[in-house]
Protein backbone atom coordinates (compact mmCIF):
# COMPACT_ATOMS: atom_id res chain seq x y z
CA UNK A 1 0.00 0.00 0.00
CA UNK A 2 2.73 2.46 0.99
CA UNK A 3 4.59 1.61 -2.23
CA UNK A 4 1.75 3.11 -4.19
CA UNK A 5 2.63 6.57 -2.84
CA UNK A 6 5.84 6.70 -4.87
CA UNK A 7 5.92 6.33 -8.64
CA UNK A 8 9.12 6.90 -10.59
CA UNK A 9 7.89 10.26 -11.80
CA UNK A 10 5.80 11.53 -8.91
CA UNK A 11 5.05 11.19 -5.23
CA UNK A 12 1.66 11.34 -3.56
CA UNK A 13 1.05 14.38 -1.36
CA UNK A 14 0.19 12.04 1.55
CA UNK A 15 3.96 11.51 1.94
CA UNK A 16 4.12 15.05 3.32
CA UNK A 17 0.78 15.66 4.98
CA UNK A 18 -0.74 12.40 6.23
CA UNK A 19 -0.24 11.76 9.98
CA UNK A 20 -0.59 8.01 9.35
CA UNK A 21 2.33 8.12 6.91
CA UNK A 22 4.30 10.12 9.48
CA UNK A 23 3.61 7.46 12.12
CA UNK A 24 4.81 4.77 9.72
CA UNK A 25 8.00 6.76 9.02
CA UNK A 26 8.65 6.98 12.74
CA UNK A 27 8.22 3.23 13.15
CA UNK A 28 10.03 2.00 10.07
CA UNK A 29 12.72 4.62 9.52
CA UNK A 30 13.30 6.48 12.79
CA UNK A 31 13.02 3.33 14.91
CA UNK A 32 15.22 1.25 12.62
CA UNK A 33 17.82 3.23 10.70
CA UNK A 34 21.16 4.47 12.02
CA UNK A 35 20.60 8.01 13.29
CA UNK A 36 23.17 10.57 14.36
CA UNK A 37 23.20 11.06 18.15
CA UNK A 38 26.14 13.25 19.18
CA UNK A 39 29.90 13.57 18.83
CA UNK A 40 32.34 11.77 21.15
CA UNK A 41 34.07 15.08 21.96
CA UNK A 42 30.91 16.07 23.86
CA UNK A 43 31.58 13.34 26.44
CA UNK A 44 35.39 13.13 26.74
CA UNK A 45 35.65 12.04 30.41
CA UNK A 46 34.11 9.21 32.47
CA UNK A 47 30.76 10.37 33.84
CA UNK A 48 30.22 12.97 31.10
CA UNK A 49 26.77 12.87 29.59
CA UNK A 50 24.68 14.74 27.02
CA UNK A 51 20.99 14.57 26.30
CA UNK A 52 20.20 13.69 22.71
CA UNK A 53 17.31 12.62 20.51
CA UNK A 54 17.07 9.27 18.81
CA UNK A 55 14.08 9.39 16.53
CA UNK A 56 11.05 10.08 18.71
CA UNK A 57 12.85 9.33 22.00
CA UNK A 58 15.06 11.28 24.35
CA UNK A 59 18.26 9.45 25.22
CA UNK A 60 21.33 10.02 27.41
CA UNK A 61 24.77 9.45 25.91
CA UNK A 62 27.13 8.62 28.79
CA UNK A 63 30.87 7.97 28.93
CA UNK A 64 31.37 5.04 31.30
CA UNK A 65 34.33 4.51 33.64
CA UNK A 66 35.70 1.87 31.25
CA UNK A 67 35.80 4.51 28.50
CA UNK A 68 32.93 2.98 26.54
CA UNK A 69 29.70 4.72 25.61
CA UNK A 70 26.22 3.91 26.88
CA UNK A 71 23.10 5.19 25.23
CA UNK A 72 20.17 5.00 27.65
CA UNK A 73 16.55 6.01 27.45
CA UNK A 74 16.00 9.07 29.65
CA UNK A 75 13.16 7.45 31.49
CA UNK A 76 13.20 5.89 34.94
CA UNK A 77 12.46 2.17 34.93
CA UNK A 78 10.11 2.75 37.87
CA UNK A 79 7.48 5.45 37.18
CA UNK A 80 8.84 6.80 33.93
CA UNK A 81 10.19 10.20 35.06
CA UNK A 82 12.96 11.84 33.05
CA UNK A 83 16.16 11.10 34.93
CA UNK A 84 18.32 13.88 33.51
CA UNK A 85 17.07 17.37 32.67
CA UNK A 86 20.31 19.33 32.17
CA UNK A 87 21.44 19.23 28.52
CA UNK A 88 24.89 18.04 29.59
CA UNK A 89 26.95 17.41 32.72
CA UNK A 90 29.08 14.96 34.64
CA UNK A 91 27.81 12.44 37.15
CA UNK A 92 28.93 9.29 38.99
CA UNK A 93 25.53 7.69 38.83
CA UNK A 94 22.07 8.40 37.44
CA UNK A 95 19.44 8.98 40.05
CA UNK A 96 15.74 9.52 39.50
CA UNK A 97 14.40 12.68 41.20
CA UNK A 98 11.04 11.01 41.96
CA UNK A 99 11.68 7.94 44.19
CA UNK A 100 15.48 7.84 43.97
CA UNK A 101 15.96 4.70 41.94
CA UNK A 102 19.68 4.82 41.22
CA UNK A 103 21.59 3.46 38.24
CA UNK A 104 25.21 2.89 37.18
CA UNK A 105 26.52 4.64 34.07
CA UNK A 106 25.77 1.52 32.04
CA UNK A 107 22.11 1.77 33.11
CA UNK A 108 22.12 -1.18 35.53
CA UNK A 109 20.21 -0.69 38.75
CA UNK A 110 22.25 0.02 41.89
CA UNK A 111 19.37 0.14 44.27
CA UNK A 112 15.88 1.31 45.15
CA UNK A 113 14.52 2.61 48.46
CA UNK A 114 12.48 0.10 50.50
CA UNK A 115 13.90 -2.84 48.55
CA UNK A 116 12.87 -5.12 51.41
CA UNK A 117 9.24 -4.57 50.43
CA UNK A 118 9.77 -6.34 47.08
CA UNK A 119 9.51 -10.12 46.90
CA UNK A 120 12.41 -10.19 44.41
CA UNK A 121 14.24 -6.84 44.21
CA UNK A 122 16.85 -8.40 41.91
CA UNK A 123 14.20 -8.71 39.24
CA UNK A 124 13.75 -4.92 38.99
CA UNK A 125 14.93 -3.42 35.69
CA UNK A 126 17.68 -0.94 34.96
CA UNK A 127 17.42 1.86 32.41
CA UNK A 128 16.55 0.68 28.93
CA UNK A 129 19.60 0.81 26.67
CA UNK A 130 19.51 1.47 22.92
CA UNK A 131 20.44 -1.86 21.29
CA UNK A 132 22.96 -0.62 18.73
CA UNK A 133 25.43 2.24 19.25
CA UNK A 134 28.46 2.75 17.03
CA UNK A 135 30.88 5.52 16.40
CA UNK A 136 32.22 6.35 12.97
CA UNK A 137 35.49 8.23 13.62
CA UNK A 138 33.96 10.02 16.63
CA UNK A 139 30.46 10.57 15.20
CA UNK A 140 28.09 8.51 17.33
CA UNK A 141 25.14 6.90 15.60
CA UNK A 142 22.56 4.55 17.07
CA UNK A 143 19.62 2.44 16.04
CA UNK A 144 16.52 1.45 17.98
CA UNK A 145 16.61 -1.84 16.12
CA UNK A 146 18.82 -4.74 17.25
CA UNK A 147 19.11 -5.93 13.65
CA UNK A 148 20.40 -4.29 10.52
CA UNK A 149 23.54 -3.57 8.56
CA UNK A 150 26.64 -2.26 10.37
CA UNK A 151 27.13 1.51 10.48
CA UNK A 152 29.98 1.81 7.92
CA UNK A 153 27.91 -0.12 5.43
CA UNK A 154 24.87 2.08 6.12
CA UNK A 155 26.92 5.27 5.59
CA UNK A 156 28.24 3.78 2.36
CA UNK A 157 29.25 6.39 -0.20
CA UNK A 158 28.87 9.22 2.32
CA UNK A 159 31.54 7.95 4.73
CA UNK A 160 33.70 10.19 2.58
CA UNK A 161 32.00 13.30 4.02
CA UNK A 162 33.20 12.44 7.54
CA UNK A 163 36.60 11.37 6.20
CA UNK A 164 37.05 14.68 4.41
CA UNK A 165 36.04 16.64 7.51
CA UNK A 166 38.70 14.78 9.55
CA UNK A 167 41.28 15.05 6.76
CA UNK A 168 40.81 18.81 6.92
CA UNK A 169 42.06 18.91 10.51
CA UNK A 170 45.78 19.40 11.19
CA UNK A 171 45.47 17.29 14.39
CA UNK A 172 43.34 14.50 12.91
CA UNK A 173 40.28 15.13 15.06
CA UNK A 174 37.32 17.48 15.41
CA UNK A 175 35.70 18.87 18.55
CA UNK A 176 32.13 20.05 18.90
CA UNK A 177 32.05 23.67 20.01
CA UNK A 178 29.97 26.80 20.11
CA UNK A 179 26.59 25.42 21.20
CA UNK A 180 23.83 24.68 18.73
CA UNK A 181 21.14 26.63 16.95
CA UNK A 182 17.62 25.28 16.72
CA UNK A 183 15.21 26.40 14.07
CA UNK A 184 11.64 25.39 13.72
CA UNK A 185 9.23 25.26 10.81
CA UNK A 186 5.68 24.06 10.22
CA UNK A 187 6.44 21.75 7.38
CA UNK A 188 7.47 18.18 6.67
CA UNK A 189 11.02 17.09 7.53
CA UNK A 190 11.72 15.73 4.03
CA UNK A 191 11.38 19.20 2.55
CA UNK A 192 14.58 20.27 4.26
CA UNK A 193 16.52 17.27 2.91
CA UNK A 194 15.17 17.82 -0.60
CA UNK A 195 15.74 21.55 -0.66
CA UNK A 196 19.34 21.26 0.59
CA UNK A 197 20.28 19.78 -2.80
CA UNK A 198 17.77 21.65 -5.00
CA UNK A 199 19.82 23.96 -7.17
CA UNK A 200 17.00 25.64 -9.04
CA UNK A 201 15.36 27.34 -6.06
CA UNK A 202 18.22 29.68 -5.02
CA UNK A 203 17.75 31.90 -8.06
CA UNK A 204 14.16 32.52 -7.02
CA UNK A 205 13.85 31.98 -3.27
CA UNK A 206 17.09 33.76 -2.39
CA UNK A 207 16.83 36.48 -5.00
CA UNK A 208 16.25 39.23 -2.46
CA UNK A 209 19.49 38.51 -0.57
CA UNK A 210 21.40 38.15 -3.87
CA UNK A 211 20.12 41.58 -4.91
CA UNK A 212 20.88 43.09 -1.51
CA UNK A 213 24.49 41.88 -1.78
CA UNK A 214 24.83 43.05 -5.40
CA UNK A 215 23.66 46.50 -4.35
CA UNK A 216 26.57 46.73 -1.89
CA UNK A 217 29.74 45.64 -3.70
CA UNK A 218 31.80 47.49 -1.09
CA UNK A 219 30.86 44.74 1.38
CA UNK A 220 33.25 42.35 -0.42
CA UNK A 221 36.15 44.64 0.48
CA UNK A 222 35.05 45.03 4.06
CA UNK A 223 36.05 43.15 7.22
CA UNK A 224 35.84 39.36 7.20
CA UNK A 225 32.40 38.97 8.75
CA UNK A 226 30.76 41.24 6.20
CA UNK A 227 32.73 39.71 3.33
CA UNK A 228 31.65 36.24 4.27
CA UNK A 229 28.01 37.28 4.38
CA UNK A 230 28.16 39.08 1.05
CA UNK A 231 29.91 36.16 -0.64
CA UNK A 232 27.37 33.75 0.76
CA UNK A 233 24.45 35.81 -0.52
CA UNK A 234 26.06 36.35 -3.94
CA UNK A 235 26.81 32.63 -4.35
CA UNK A 236 23.08 31.98 -4.69
CA UNK A 237 22.97 34.24 -7.72
CA UNK A 238 24.43 31.84 -10.31
CA UNK A 239 22.67 31.46 -13.64
CA UNK A 240 20.81 28.22 -14.43
CA UNK A 241 23.62 27.10 -16.74
CA UNK A 242 26.13 27.59 -13.91
CA UNK A 243 23.98 25.64 -11.46
CA UNK A 244 23.88 22.88 -14.04
CA UNK A 245 27.64 22.55 -13.75
CA UNK A 246 27.44 21.78 -10.02
CA UNK A 247 27.32 17.97 -10.03
CA UNK A 248 24.94 15.93 -7.90
CA UNK A 249 25.94 12.45 -6.73
CA UNK A 250 23.45 9.94 -5.33
CA UNK A 251 24.56 6.76 -3.54
CA UNK A 252 22.78 3.54 -2.59
CA UNK A 253 21.09 4.06 0.77
CA UNK A 254 19.57 7.43 -0.13
CA UNK A 255 22.69 9.55 0.46
CA UNK A 256 23.45 12.51 -1.79
CA UNK A 257 26.08 15.16 -2.11
CA UNK A 258 26.41 18.22 -4.27
CA UNK A 259 29.49 19.95 -5.59
CA UNK A 260 30.61 23.36 -4.41
CA UNK A 261 29.38 26.65 -5.76
CA UNK A 262 31.35 29.18 -3.74
CA UNK A 263 33.68 30.37 -6.47
CA UNK A 264 35.44 32.67 -4.06
CA UNK A 265 34.94 32.36 -0.41
CA UNK A 266 36.49 32.68 2.94
CA UNK A 267 37.23 28.97 3.23
CA UNK A 268 37.69 28.26 -0.47
CA UNK A 269 40.92 26.37 -1.26
CA UNK A 270 42.15 29.15 -3.50
CA UNK A 271 41.95 31.65 -0.69
CA UNK A 272 45.15 33.59 -0.12
CA UNK A 273 45.41 35.20 3.25
CA UNK A 274 47.59 34.84 6.33
CA UNK A 275 45.11 32.77 8.36
CA UNK A 276 44.45 30.36 5.56
CA UNK A 277 48.18 30.09 4.80
CA UNK A 278 48.87 29.11 8.43
CA UNK A 279 46.10 26.56 8.19
CA UNK A 280 47.40 25.16 4.91
CA UNK A 281 50.92 24.86 6.37
CA UNK A 282 49.60 22.94 9.37
CA UNK A 283 47.71 20.64 7.03
CA UNK A 284 50.78 20.09 4.85
CA UNK A 285 52.73 19.18 8.00
CA UNK A 286 50.22 16.41 8.65
CA UNK A 287 49.57 15.09 5.16
CA UNK A 288 52.35 16.32 2.88
CA UNK A 289 51.65 18.86 0.17
CA UNK A 290 50.06 16.57 -2.35
CA UNK A 291 47.46 15.07 -0.06
CA UNK A 292 46.80 18.42 1.67
CA UNK A 293 45.95 19.95 -1.69
CA UNK A 294 43.73 17.02 -2.59
CA UNK A 295 41.87 17.29 0.73
CA UNK A 296 41.25 21.01 0.28
CA UNK A 297 40.20 20.48 -3.32
CA UNK A 298 37.23 18.32 -2.26
CA UNK A 299 34.72 20.94 -3.21
CA UNK A 300 31.37 19.78 -1.91
CA UNK A 301 28.69 21.88 -0.33
CA UNK A 302 25.97 19.82 1.32
CA UNK A 303 26.57 16.14 2.06
CA UNK A 304 23.27 14.48 2.95
CA UNK A 305 23.37 11.34 5.05
CA UNK A 306 19.99 9.72 4.75
CA UNK A 307 17.59 10.13 6.44
CA UNK A 308 18.28 13.38 8.31
CA UNK A 309 21.83 14.75 8.42
CA UNK A 310 23.49 17.40 6.28
CA UNK A 311 27.25 17.94 6.65
CA UNK A 312 29.27 20.80 5.32
CA UNK A 313 32.90 19.70 5.78
CA UNK A 314 34.42 22.88 4.36
CA UNK A 315 32.70 25.00 6.97
CA UNK A 316 32.75 22.45 9.81
CA UNK A 317 28.97 22.60 10.16
CA UNK A 318 26.33 19.91 10.48
CA UNK A 319 22.54 20.05 10.48
CA UNK A 320 20.33 17.37 11.98
CA UNK A 321 16.68 17.34 10.96
CA UNK A 322 14.25 16.21 13.65
CA UNK A 323 10.71 15.38 12.56
CA UNK A 324 8.11 16.24 15.23
CA UNK A 325 4.91 15.75 13.21
CA UNK A 326 3.95 15.51 9.53
CA UNK A 327 3.85 19.31 9.47
CA UNK A 328 6.35 20.25 12.16
CA UNK A 329 10.15 19.98 12.15
CA UNK A 330 13.12 21.24 14.15
CA UNK A 331 16.57 21.55 12.63
CA UNK A 332 19.60 21.52 14.92
CA UNK A 333 22.74 23.19 13.63
CA UNK A 334 26.10 22.33 15.23
CA UNK A 335 29.72 23.37 14.66
CA UNK A 336 32.98 21.43 14.70
CA UNK A 337 36.39 22.84 15.47
CA UNK A 338 39.10 21.56 13.13
CA UNK A 339 41.63 20.61 15.82
CA UNK A 340 45.00 22.18 15.20
CA UNK A 341 43.66 24.88 12.84
CA UNK A 342 44.08 28.61 13.64
CA UNK A 343 41.42 29.92 16.01
CA UNK A 344 40.26 32.45 13.40
CA UNK A 345 38.96 29.55 11.30
CA UNK A 346 36.55 28.67 14.08
CA UNK A 347 35.17 32.18 14.14
CA UNK A 348 34.47 31.75 10.43
CA UNK A 349 32.60 28.53 11.13
CA UNK A 350 30.41 30.31 13.68
CA UNK A 351 29.84 33.20 11.34
CA UNK A 352 28.90 30.82 8.53
CA UNK A 353 26.37 29.14 10.79
CA UNK A 354 24.96 32.45 12.05
CA UNK A 355 24.57 33.76 8.52
CA UNK A 356 23.43 30.61 6.76
CA UNK A 357 21.47 28.70 9.34
CA UNK A 358 20.26 30.87 12.22
CA UNK A 359 16.52 31.56 12.53
CA UNK A 360 17.53 35.13 11.66
CA UNK A 361 19.52 34.05 8.59
CA UNK A 362 18.83 35.97 5.40
CA UNK A 363 19.08 32.67 3.53
CA UNK A 364 17.51 29.92 5.67
CA UNK A 365 14.53 32.04 6.67
CA UNK A 366 13.33 32.21 3.06
CA UNK A 367 13.68 28.44 2.68
CA UNK A 368 11.63 27.81 5.82
CA UNK A 369 8.92 30.17 4.63
CA UNK A 370 8.74 28.24 1.35
CA UNK A 371 8.46 24.90 3.21
CA UNK A 372 5.50 26.29 5.15
CA UNK A 373 3.86 27.44 1.92
CA UNK A 374 4.37 23.98 0.40
CA UNK A 375 2.89 22.36 3.47
CA UNK A 376 -0.18 24.59 3.29
CA UNK A 377 -0.52 24.05 -0.44
CA UNK A 378 -0.18 20.28 -0.18
CA UNK A 379 -2.95 20.17 2.42
CA UNK A 380 -5.39 20.87 -0.39
CA UNK A 381 -6.19 17.89 -2.55
CA UNK A 382 -6.57 19.55 -5.92
CA UNK A 383 -3.84 17.41 -7.39
CA UNK A 384 -2.79 14.27 -5.52
CA UNK A 385 0.58 13.85 -7.27
CA UNK A 386 3.74 15.90 -7.02
CA UNK A 387 5.93 15.76 -10.09
CA UNK A 388 9.63 14.98 -9.63
CA UNK A 389 10.82 14.39 -13.19
CA UNK A 390 13.01 17.47 -13.66
CA UNK A 391 16.33 16.49 -15.24
CA UNK A 392 15.62 12.74 -15.23
CA UNK A 393 16.93 12.38 -18.78
CA UNK A 394 20.40 13.39 -17.61
CA UNK A 395 20.83 10.83 -14.81
CA UNK A 396 23.96 8.75 -15.40
CA UNK A 397 24.31 5.40 -13.63
CA UNK A 398 27.89 4.68 -12.59
CA UNK A 399 29.69 1.34 -12.27
CA UNK A 400 29.89 1.71 -8.45
CA UNK A 401 26.10 1.90 -8.13
CA UNK A 402 25.97 5.67 -7.71
CA UNK A 403 24.10 8.05 -9.99
CA UNK A 404 25.46 11.37 -11.20
CA UNK A 405 23.38 14.18 -12.61
CA UNK A 406 23.54 17.81 -13.53
CA UNK A 407 22.90 20.30 -10.76
CA UNK A 408 19.40 21.23 -11.82
CA UNK A 409 18.10 17.66 -11.76
CA UNK A 410 15.53 16.45 -9.23
CA UNK A 411 17.61 13.27 -8.91
CA UNK A 412 18.03 13.73 -5.12
CA UNK A 413 14.25 13.84 -4.59
CA UNK A 414 13.64 10.76 -6.74
CA UNK A 415 16.53 8.97 -5.05
CA UNK A 416 15.48 9.84 -1.50
CA UNK A 417 11.94 8.65 -2.22
CA UNK A 418 13.16 5.34 -3.66
CA UNK A 419 15.01 4.75 -0.39
CA UNK A 420 12.06 5.98 1.66
CA UNK A 421 9.73 3.57 -0.13
CA UNK A 422 12.09 0.64 0.49
CA UNK A 423 12.30 1.33 4.25
CA UNK A 424 8.58 1.90 4.65
CA UNK A 425 7.67 -1.26 2.73
CA UNK A 426 9.82 -3.51 4.94
CA UNK B 1 27.26 56.40 37.75
CA UNK B 2 23.69 57.29 36.86
CA UNK B 3 23.35 60.01 34.28
CA UNK B 4 21.77 63.35 35.19
CA UNK B 5 18.08 63.77 34.43
CA UNK B 6 18.56 65.78 31.27
CA UNK B 7 20.93 63.21 29.73
CA UNK B 8 18.67 60.37 30.82
CA UNK B 9 15.78 62.09 29.11
CA UNK B 10 17.68 62.62 25.85
CA UNK B 11 18.91 59.03 25.75
CA UNK B 12 15.45 57.69 26.42
CA UNK B 13 13.98 59.82 23.64
CA UNK B 14 16.71 58.49 21.34
CA UNK B 15 15.88 54.87 22.21
CA UNK B 16 12.18 55.49 21.70
CA UNK B 17 12.99 56.97 18.30
CA UNK B 18 14.93 53.84 17.35
CA UNK B 19 11.97 51.66 18.37
CA UNK B 20 9.58 53.83 16.41
CA UNK B 21 11.67 53.75 13.22
CA UNK B 22 11.68 49.95 13.35
CA UNK B 23 7.96 49.77 14.05
CA UNK B 24 7.26 52.09 11.12
CA UNK B 25 9.63 50.16 8.85
CA UNK B 26 11.73 53.28 8.26
CA UNK B 27 14.82 51.12 7.98
CA UNK B 28 17.05 53.61 6.19
CA UNK B 29 16.55 56.18 8.95
CA UNK B 30 16.96 53.43 11.54
CA UNK B 31 20.43 52.52 10.23
CA UNK B 32 21.42 56.20 10.33
CA UNK B 33 21.34 55.89 14.12
CA UNK B 34 24.24 53.43 14.01
CA UNK B 35 27.95 54.27 13.82
CA UNK B 36 29.60 52.77 10.70
CA UNK B 37 31.62 50.35 12.86
CA UNK B 38 28.70 49.33 15.08
CA UNK B 39 27.79 45.74 15.95
CA UNK B 40 24.32 44.36 16.46
CA UNK B 41 24.25 41.22 18.58
CA UNK B 42 21.50 38.88 19.79
CA UNK B 43 23.30 36.10 21.69
CA UNK B 44 22.04 32.56 21.77
CA UNK B 45 22.72 32.12 25.47
CA UNK B 46 22.18 34.67 28.22
CA UNK B 47 25.58 34.22 29.82
CA UNK B 48 27.34 34.44 26.45
CA UNK B 49 30.50 36.56 26.70
CA UNK B 50 31.45 36.76 23.07
CA UNK B 51 29.97 36.18 19.61
CA UNK B 52 33.29 34.62 18.57
CA UNK B 53 33.19 31.39 20.55
CA UNK B 54 29.50 30.50 20.43
CA UNK B 55 26.65 30.63 17.93
CA UNK B 56 24.38 33.68 18.03
CA UNK B 57 20.92 34.44 16.72
CA UNK B 58 22.16 37.69 15.13
CA UNK B 59 25.73 38.95 15.00
CA UNK B 60 25.94 41.59 12.31
CA UNK B 61 27.89 44.59 11.17
CA UNK B 62 26.11 47.69 9.90
CA UNK B 63 26.75 46.58 6.31
CA UNK B 64 25.09 43.23 6.97
CA UNK B 65 22.19 45.01 8.65
CA UNK B 66 21.89 47.17 5.55
CA UNK B 67 21.56 44.08 3.36
CA UNK B 68 19.03 42.70 5.82
CA UNK B 69 16.78 45.73 5.64
CA UNK B 70 17.27 46.22 1.89
CA UNK B 71 15.88 42.76 1.59
CA UNK B 72 12.87 43.58 3.75
CA UNK B 73 12.08 46.41 1.35
CA UNK B 74 12.39 44.07 -1.62
CA UNK B 75 9.05 42.57 -2.60
CA UNK B 76 10.78 39.31 -3.51
CA UNK B 77 11.65 38.06 -0.02
CA UNK B 78 9.32 35.13 0.75
CA UNK B 79 10.14 35.62 4.42
CA UNK B 80 8.50 39.02 4.51
CA UNK B 81 5.54 38.41 2.21
CA UNK B 82 3.12 39.24 3.73
CA UNK B 83 5.03 41.84 5.69
CA UNK B 84 5.56 41.48 9.40
CA UNK B 85 4.22 44.15 11.71
CA UNK B 86 6.10 44.74 14.91
CA UNK B 87 5.76 46.79 18.04
CA UNK B 88 8.72 47.50 20.32
CA UNK B 89 8.00 48.38 23.95
CA UNK B 90 10.84 49.76 26.07
CA UNK B 91 10.71 50.39 29.80
CA UNK B 92 12.91 50.55 32.93
CA UNK B 93 15.39 52.66 30.98
CA UNK B 94 18.63 53.33 32.84
CA UNK B 95 21.63 55.30 31.65
CA UNK B 96 25.17 55.09 32.99
CA UNK B 97 27.62 57.78 32.05
CA UNK B 98 31.07 56.45 32.84
CA UNK B 99 34.00 55.69 30.56
CA UNK B 100 31.31 55.20 27.97
CA UNK B 101 27.63 55.92 27.76
CA UNK B 102 25.59 52.77 28.35
CA UNK B 103 21.81 52.54 28.21
CA UNK B 104 19.75 49.57 29.31
CA UNK B 105 16.06 48.79 28.99
CA UNK B 106 13.56 45.99 29.30
CA UNK B 107 12.17 44.99 25.92
CA UNK B 108 8.81 43.60 24.89
CA UNK B 109 8.55 42.88 21.17
CA UNK B 110 5.35 41.83 19.49
CA UNK B 111 5.25 40.58 15.92
CA UNK B 112 2.16 39.89 13.84
CA UNK B 113 2.33 38.03 10.55
CA UNK B 114 -0.43 36.17 8.77
CA UNK B 115 -2.66 34.74 11.49
CA UNK B 116 -0.01 34.52 14.16
CA UNK B 117 1.08 36.91 16.90
CA UNK B 118 4.38 36.23 18.71
CA UNK B 119 5.80 37.93 21.80
CA UNK B 120 9.40 38.16 22.92
CA UNK B 121 10.72 39.61 26.14
CA UNK B 122 14.25 40.46 27.08
CA UNK B 123 16.82 43.08 27.95
CA UNK B 124 18.45 45.45 25.52
CA UNK B 125 21.65 47.38 26.04
CA UNK B 126 23.31 50.02 23.92
CA UNK B 127 26.74 51.58 23.91
CA UNK B 128 26.21 55.13 22.71
CA UNK B 129 28.52 57.80 21.36
CA UNK B 130 27.42 61.39 21.89
CA UNK B 131 27.18 63.22 18.59
CA UNK B 132 26.06 66.83 18.78
CA UNK B 133 22.79 66.91 20.65
CA UNK B 134 22.10 63.29 19.78
CA UNK B 135 23.92 59.94 19.75
CA UNK B 136 25.12 57.12 17.54
CA UNK B 137 24.80 53.49 18.51
CA UNK B 138 28.24 51.88 18.74
CA UNK B 139 26.90 48.49 19.83
CA UNK B 140 23.54 46.99 20.63
CA UNK B 141 22.94 43.74 22.44
CA UNK B 142 19.56 42.09 22.98
CA UNK B 143 19.22 39.17 25.39
CA UNK B 144 15.95 37.34 24.82
CA UNK B 145 14.52 35.36 27.74
CA UNK B 146 14.01 32.38 25.48
CA UNK B 147 16.97 32.81 23.12
CA UNK B 148 17.99 29.18 23.59
CA UNK B 149 14.46 27.77 23.61
CA UNK B 150 14.52 23.96 23.31
CA UNK B 151 11.93 23.87 20.56
CA UNK B 152 13.87 26.30 18.38
CA UNK B 153 12.61 29.49 16.80
CA UNK B 154 10.65 30.29 13.70
CA UNK B 155 12.42 32.84 11.54
CA UNK B 156 13.12 36.37 12.77
CA UNK B 157 12.48 39.27 10.44
CA UNK B 158 12.60 42.82 11.80
CA UNK B 159 15.44 43.39 14.29
CA UNK B 160 14.69 43.67 18.01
Amino acid sequence: MIESLVRGDAVHRAAYVDPAVFALEQERIFRRAWLYVAHESEVPHPGDYVLARLGPDEVILVRREDGGLSLLHNRCAHRGARIVSAPSGNTRQLRCPYHAWTYRLDGSLIGVPLAEGYADPKSLSGLAAVPRVESYRGFVFASHSAQGEPLPQFLGGLKSAFDNLLDRTPAGSVTRFGGSLLLEYRGNWKMFMENAVDLVHPGFVHKSSVEAARAHPEALRSETVTQQGAQMFLANGLRATQWDEVPLHAFPGGHVYMGGFYRQGVIAPEREDPVFERYREALVARHGAEKANAVLAVDRFNNLVWPNVSINARFGAMRVVRPLAADHTVVEVVCFRLDGAPAEMHELTLQFVNLAASPASLVASDDLEIFERCQRGLASGTNEWIDMRRGALGDQHQADGSIVSRGTSELPIRHQFETWKRWLAQ
Amino acid sequence: MHAPLELWHRVQAFLFQEARLLDERRFGEWLELYAPDAEYWVPYAGEQQSPKDHVSLFYETVQLLRMRVDRLENELAPLDTPKSRVSHFLSNVTVEDGAELVARAQLLYCEYRREEQRWFAGRSSWRLRPEGASFRIAAKRVDLLNADQDSGHLRFTIPF
